[in-house]
């Protein structure tokens, strides 16, 4: 994955010369993570370049480059150190667009490595995506696959509205064989990623593997559980969301982050608006527990497990 | 001679017009008389519509509203220093700089009523940013503007207002940091007025605010904030700076808040009547009538034409304010993206009543 | 100039009311634009009030020392030669210059109706998932009358389909029913058969896409056309003998709550697709919401039914009343056919015609159905159906 979104640095500065690539480290050493590697010296120091460590400064700045045209894309180190940020991008990222009535837009991609399940230290495993999908004005995408990363940050970077995207970190390392490419679904669309008519198991980054694991056990006992890769966290795919329940008639959501006021939480109220009458059992959630993310040591303890994703679709089939 | 304000204690700040509207040995002013004539015009169009949105608001036609009475000087003579081509950031308190830069005062009072946040006007075409209400957030923005000139190759310079308060904020001195770091063609020119809300300038901060420059590594201006020649001057002096690729300048202004925070605030509560009245002895625009006035540049009859002239603008914005009605519910769903997502669009014909 | 009100603004952030301290004009007063009018005392502060207007002050409507409610009137002003005073109360203020926080006022948020609960007569609410609900609604039944057999006490789909045709508690017929089924065992009683065709079906579906219109209105128009040539299909058969007609009007089998009614197109043979098509509509939706008038209820000469809409591909349709003939048309759906000796794949369906064995025989009929099928398989044909 960390090839994919180099690679779609690399095409877009390559394509726009208004796009700049930000943020703590991302310049001489190619990023924490190196998925900046070797940008700065393909585009120069002046388009690719790093910063004092000020996140707030960092966003702000990136707002007043919009104002002159800029497209910047921004790295937030880790999940957690976005949130110095959130106040620049709350206040003004995504409401600069409406302020001015559209006449001064904010192209500005905030990248940001997010999710748990690298045994991280404190702070290096969060899943913020709650704060920026309930913020109007902000898009926010999280890929699970390379060949998404690649498509999604592509898109993400041309859109004219914000996008935050959530790069699992730990999927960086995963591979996907295929033609990186912008063409297929865009943002605001999901895809089924596994057909299955007894229950649909929706879900997005680093859990998304996690459910195609348990769909083929539990395809082994004859349950056929269809999984939905969400992607576009927002906008939803309704639709899609709309679709799967009407179809399979049951919905299991998966998501690191807490419980309370997650995605899952959303799935599910529109799961129920849309499809109330196609339900056969109540929405389940599989999620973190509503305690702050924990040490590496009870880190499995806390990230939904491919058996307690089994068990939850077990349980709303059998409901 | 009575006592300046407390804030105004330290380094002595450039000064070329004495409050008593004498001009300062060797003082040497180039500019031209009509110059010296918009400088003031300005100054005391901009009190008297301050003035009158004061009454608006207590006539329910304005929510609430930040006068700016005594920081006349602070913001004309900069503005008046800067191009055309340059661009502002401002907060929430600079209507008599956005007068200057041609601001339409009606749509900026448009944030005021309560019709459009930031105000309705456009940042791009007038150069002029977005009223900004959380303190310092626009200062990394006029950073990154700048920054962006910079790569651009403009020889322009950006130009951001804040207050003492607002030097406290984190972004502040991360927006400093990147300036100097990134040689911004930026002017930090904060307005020190001696009062954040109810806390005095002596409680916000120990040192100097003018210092602190250097400690980021670019130079420091302190500058008499009443005296609209010397504003003038460093401000043009920092705006050369800027775009001759020299980088940021930090100025602090020294002015005096003569009225409350905002119409929500009564300063009766933490201030003394006595200090504001000891303030207006240094007012700017006295300072500047007695001067022009010696100098021959303006007369009585002038001075009483322009009365009139001001009186009429006033009451003609007065009016186009008051004109101002709720703007269309759609209006809410219009400008959120770019490309409104399905799930906005149903909420929008929700909010229609459809 | 007319009176004027000026009313207590709100002067701060969500203010209910201030108190008059102190005023300092007095009525009769001539005023101008921001003299100052009023020292009013808020949570916040005194605060000193200027004129929102030049003019005489007629009123003052409250006495120092006394509160007055944001938005309330405070000050009357009007012209000079009207006559001051009035004490503390006005009429009907014209509203004040609106406060800029007056705007749209936002709909009140989205309130989910309360859960719905089919509770029975003691008040227990019944454990059910939404598609039974909806089943038990769609076929009349009483949730709370129903054995639940499912985990956890709740009803589940079996339960309601027993609760609605088992023969344990059998179902009160309504009126319609009851009529309906006596008006089908007479039916049921003439001697009546079912001839079937299959007809490639690739020339109308073209045609019908390209006129935006179901397969109904258009097999409608050239049944009317084979009629025509055939016209002992639209005769019926009477104590004298057997009738024929010039009129064609279609009946159109339509399923509603109520069971089948059979609402009438008058007058076929006389409209194009698109009326036809649009007057189907009407009186389907009408049927269905129990609107139609008795003019549409009688007169029909020949019958058709859509039963290809769910789903059936053949059947042996029961003639309506006053009919010779019951069209059915099946689904349309992909086939394997034998075209010039090659196996094709082509959308096709069945037509099943039903007809009165007294007033028409095999032959009769299946030279019409011939010709019938020949206009719906030719798109030339097609093309010449009045549009």
């Amino acid at each position: 994955m960390v090839a994919a979104l180099n690679a779609a640095l690399r095409d877009a500065l390559e394509e726009d010369p208004r796009v700049l690539v930000f943020g703590e480290d991302v310049g001489r050493s190619g990023g924490v993570f190196r998925v900046t590697d070797g940008l700065q010296a393909a585009f120069g120091s002046s388009r690719v370049f790093d910063t004092p460590i000020s996140e707030a400064g960092i966003a702000g700045a990136a707002v007043g480059l919009a104002f002159g045209g800029w497209r910047s894309v921004v790295e937030m180190q880790f999940d957690a150190f976005s949130y110095p940020a959130l106040e620049q991008i709350v206040d003004h990222v995504a409401k600069m667009r409406e302020r001015t009535r559209g006449r001064v837009d904010m192209p500005i991609v905030f990248r940001i490595p997010a999710f748990g399940g690298i045994k991280g230290k404190e702070h290096h495993g969060e899943s913020p995506e709650t704060f920026y999908v309930h913020t109007a004005g902000l898009k926010v995408v999280a890929p699970s696959t390379a060949l998404d990363a690649y498509r999604l940050l592509r898109l993400a970077i041309d859109d004219p509205d914000p996008v935050m995207v959530l790069e699992p970190k730990a999927r960086y390392w995963s591979k996907e064989d295929g033609e990186l490419t912008v063409e297929g679904p865009g943002i605001g669309v999901g895809r089924v990623l596994r057909e299955g008519d007894a229950c649909t198991v929706f879900s997005y980054g680093a859990m998304v593997a996690r459910c195609l694991e348990a769909a083929e056990l539990l395809g082994g006992d004859g349950v056929q559980a269809r999984v939905v890769d969400l992607r576009s966290l927002s906008p939803l795919d309704d639709g899609l969301i709309e679709g799967c329940v009407r179809e399979t008639g049951r919905a299991v959501v998966v998501h690191e982050a807490p419980r309370t006021l997650g995605l899952g939480a959303e799935v599910a109220a529109i799961a129920m608006e849309r499809a109330f009458d196609f339900l056969e059992a109540p929405v389940a959630r599989v999620t973190g527990w509503d305690v702050p993310y924990p040490p590496a040591a009870l880190e499995h303890r806390y990230l939904p497990s491919v058996q307690r994703i089994v068990a939850a679709v077990r349980r709303t089939v059998a409901y | 001679m009575t006592t300046p304000p407390e804030h105004w204690h330290g380094a002595a700040p450039l000064q070329l017009l004495a409050p008593d509207g004498s001009l300062a040995d060797g003082a040497d002013i180039e500019l031209g008389d009509d110059e010296l004539r918009a400088m003031l015009r300005w100054m005391m169009l901009a009190r008297r519509l301050d003035r009158e949105c004061i009454a608006l608001q207590r006539q329910g036609e304005l929510t609430v509203y930040p006068g700016f009475e005594g920081q006349e000087a602070a913001q004309v003579g900069s503005a008046l220093a800067l191009r055309p081509d340059d661009m502002v950031f401002p907060t929430f308190r600079e209507l008599a700089a956005a007068l200057v830069r041609g601001v339409d005062p009606v749509q900026y009072l448009a944030y005021h009523r309560g019709t459009w946040h930031g105000g309705p006007y456009d940042p791009r075409a007038t150069r002029f940013g977005p009223i900004c209400i959380p303190v310092a957030t626009q200062i990394p923005h006029a950073v990154g503007f700048a920054m962006g000139q910079r790569l651009d190759q403009r020889a322009a310079c950006t130009l951001t207002y804040f207050g003492d308060g607002s030097a406290s904020e984190g972004d502040f001195h991360e927006a400093a940091n990147l300036a100097a770091v990134f040689e911004a063609p930026v002017i930090l020119f904060c307005q020190n007025n001696g009062w954040a809300i109810s806390v005095p300038t002596a409680d916000q901060t120990v040192g100097e605010i003018w210092r602190r420059a250097e400690g980021y590594g670019f130079p420091g201006v302190r500058v008499d904030g009443n005296d609209v020649l010397a504003v003038h001057r460093v401000t043009k002096e920092a705006a050369e700076r800027a775009s001759s690729g020299d980088g940021p300048t930090l100025i602090e202004a020294l002015t005096y808040r003569i009225g409350a925070h905002s119409t929500a605030d009564d300063p009766g509560r933490y201030r003394d009547d006595d200090e504001v009245e000891s303030a207006r002895a240094f007012d700017p625009i006295a300072r500047m009538r007695a001067w022009l006035v010696a100098r021959g540049v303006v007369d009585d009859e002038l001075l009483a034409a322009w009365d009139e002239e001001i009186e009429a603008d006033v009451l003609a914005i007065r009016e186009g304010v008051i004109e101002q009605g709720a703007p269309p519910t759609e209006w809410m769903f219009d400008w959120t993206y770019a490309a409104p997502p399905p799930g906005l669009e149903q909420e929008r014909q929700e909010a229609l009543g459809g | 100039m007319a009176e004027r009100v000026f009313s207590m603004p709100d002067l701060g952030e969500g203010l209910e009311s201030g108190e008059v301290v102190a005023w300092l004009v007095a009525e009769g007063d001539t005023v101008v634009l921001n003299q100052p009018l009023v020292e009013v005392e808020t949570e916040k502060a005194t605060v000193e009030i200027p004129s929102p207007f030049g003019g005489v002050v007629m009123t003052l409507h409250a006495s120092e020392g006394s509160g007055v409610r944001v938005g309330e009137p405070l000050v009357t002003f009007g012209d000079a030669d009207r006559e001051v005073g009035g004490g503390g109360s006005a009429g009907q203020p014209p509203p004040n210059p609106s406060s800029a926080t007056a705007a749209d006022r936002p709909p009140s948020g989205d309130v989910l109706p309360g859960p719905v609960t089919s509770a029975s007569p003691s008040g227990t609410p019944v454990k059910a998932t939404p598609p039974v609900r909806r089943l038990a609604r769609g076929l009349g039944v009483d949730l709370s009358t129903v054995d639940a057999s499912g985990a956890g006490g709740r009803v589940t789909v079996d339960d309601v389909r027993a609760a609605a045709g088992g023969s344990r508690s059998p179902r009160e017929a309504s009126v319609p029913r009851r009529t309906i089924a006596e008006t089908l065992g007479r039916q049921a009683a003439i001697p009546q058969v079912t001839a079937f065709r299959t007809v490639d079906c690739e020339a109308l579906e073209a045609f019908r896409g390209e006129l935006g219109v179901s397969p109904l209105p258009v097999v409608i128009a050239a049944l009317c056309r084979t009629v025509g040539e055939h016209p002992m299909l639209n005769a019926a058969w009477a104590e004298e003998g057997v009738t024929t007609r010039d009129e064609i009007n279609v009946g159109i089998a339509t399923d509603t709550e109520r069971g089948l009614v059979v609402p009438v197109v008058h007058d076929a043979e006389g409209r194009g697709i698109a009326e036809l098509a649009s007057e189907i509509r009407r009186v389907a939706g009408a049927a269905r919401d129990g609107s139609l008038a008795p003019a549409d209820l009688v007169g029909a000469t020949i019958a058709v039914s859509n039963t290809g809409s769910y789903g059936s591909e053949a059947g042996t349709p029961i003639l309506s009343p006053g009919t010779s003939v019951t069209l059915a048309i099946g689904v349309i759906a992909p086939r394997a056919l034998v075209v010039d000796g090659e196996l094709v794949a082509r959308p096709a369906c069945t037509l099943s015609c039903t007809f009165d064995h007294r007033v028409l025989d095999g032959a009769t009929v299946g030279r019409a159905l011939t010709d019938l099928v020949t206009t719906l398989r030719d798109a030339d044909r097609l093309g010449t159906l009045a549009r």
